[in-house]
This record gives structure tokens, C-alpha cells and sequence, in this order.
């Protein structure tokens, strides 16, 4: 009985911590209810705002780092050295 | 925008694990979850003013140009003094003279407001190029190569 309460317990942390994520195009897309359950679970991640350090410092999501789109080759391997950690991006949203 | 071209970027440089949160801010926010701020800015109305008043006004007033590369192709309002990117307003912006009236543009006039309040932030009396150069040039008026 044990074992049994054991394997649902397992199953169900696994199911409530996958993520459905959804391709669009080249791009593999979190939505937001996705992203909120990563970070309440402390996934390991590095969440970058990519929009100019003014508009960071007035509004960002917390835990979130701030490098600017044009300086991503620069300094995200500053940030997170390991290639296969990983990595989520935003900025001001889809217009 | 930023985000999945970010995201490709980080791609090219051999990431594996990336993904796009194309929501953002505003979806972010329109869920109900918070946001932090590490600088308060008063939410004060910066003033547009239309193509036709800022030609007649060039000459009394100072200009900046806030956007990025992109001036590279567009091309600058005649008259600008000075190109002060968004990206680097927070360090730069004390290159703006004090005693002038300012008037700030970039392309398409999404940055300006947040712009514009901080310098209103800083002790300057600016303004905003409505609709950017973007209704600038469909006004009918010049522009010149970026230096």
C-alpha cells in the first residue's frame, strides 16, 4: 500500500511539473502560467529581460536579469555559462 | 520582438534549452503576479508635439534622437544634437544641457513616454515628437543620413 501511495505521489509531482511547452516556428514558447509554476518550483533558470536598463529598472519580473537584445552575445555566456542550462527571454510582449 | 530575437541569438551560440516568453510584461502583469521595480519615476504627461510644430521650433530647442542603429537606415531630423540611445539614457542623459527645452524622438514613438519621464524626472522640460520620425517623414519632411 505503501509503494502504491509512493508511485501516485511520484506520478503526480511529475505530472504537475511538466511543462507543455508549444513550438512556434524555431521558437519553443512559455506561456505565463507556465513560466509562474517554474519559478514557484525554483526551476533552475536564467530569466533575461531583454528590453534597454531604463525600462528594466521600472518594471520587471522578479528574479530576472537584464541584458538588452543587442547585447546577447556579449554577456549571456557572463550569465550562464553552461549551453544546456536554461535560459527564458521577455521583454514588453507581442504588440 | 526583443524576445524571439533574443531567443534565436541565443540559439545561434549553440544554447540548448531556450525558451520564449513572448507575453511579457503586460501578460505578465494582466495575470495578476507582480513585478518589481528598482527605480520609481513619476508617472508625469510628457507633451507630443507634431511635425509641423517642432519645424518651426527647431531652431529654439534642443533635439535628441533616442533610438538605436535603426537611425542608420531611416535617417536623422535635420538639426538633431545629439543621439542618446535608450539603452544608455540612464548614464548619458546628463550630456542633455539643462537650460534648454528638449525634445525627444525615436522611431515610431513607443519609448519616448518612459524616456521623456525620466528626464521630466531629472529636472528637464521635454517633449516628444508624436508618432516619432515614422510621422515625421509621412508629413512630408526631410531627413539626412546619420553621422
Amino acid at each position: 500500500m505503501k509503494k502504491i501511495i509512493l508511485l501516485v505521489t511520484i506520478f503526480l509531482f511529475c505530472a504537475t511539473s511538466a511543462q507543455a511547452l508549444t513550438k512556434k516556428g524555431d521558437l519553443t514558447v512559455v506561456s505565463t502560467n507556465e513560466l509562474k509554476a517554474m519559478l514557484d518550483q525554483n526551476k533552475p533558470m536564467t530569466l533575461v529581460n531583454t528590453m534597454p536598463p531604463l525600462i528594466h529598472q521600472t518594471k520587471h519580473i522578479p528574479g530576472s536579469i537584464n541584458i538588452p537584445v543587442g547585447e546577447i552575445e556579449a554577456k549571456l555566456p557572463e550569465a550562464l555559462s553552461d549551453k544546456n542550462g536554461l535560459v527564458v527571454f521577455y521583454c514588453m510582449g507581442l504588440k | 520582438m526583443y524576445t524571439a530575437k533574443a531567443a534565436r541569438l541565443a540559439a545561434k551560440m549553440g544554447y540548448t534549452n531556450v525558451l520564449a516568453y513572448r507575453k511579457g510584461i503586460p501578460g505578465w502583469q494582466k495575470a495578476g503576479y507582480q513585478v518589481e521595480s528598482s527605480l520609481e519615476i513619476p508617472s508625469s504627461k510628457v507633451r507630443q508635439i507634431s511635425p509641423s510644430k517642432l519645424q518651426a521650433m527647431k531652431d529654439d530647442i534642443y533635439l535628441v534622437d533616442i533610438r538605436g542603429n535603426e537611425r542608420n537606415k531611416v535617417g536623422v531630423i535635420p538639426g538633431t544634437n545629439l543621439w542618446l540611445p535608450l539603452l544608455k539614457i540612464l548614464d548619458g542623459y546628463s550630456e542633455i544641457p539643462q537650460d534648454k527645452t528638449v525634445v525627444i524622438y525615436d522611431t515610431a514613438d513607443k519609448m519616448t513616454l518612459i524616456a521623456g519621464r525620466f528626464l521630466s524626472s531629472k529636472g528637464y522640460n521635454v517633449s516628444r515628437l508624436g508618432g516619432g520620425i515614422v510621422k515625421w517623414i509621412g508629413a512630408g519632411l526631410s531627413v539626412e543620413p546619420a553621422k
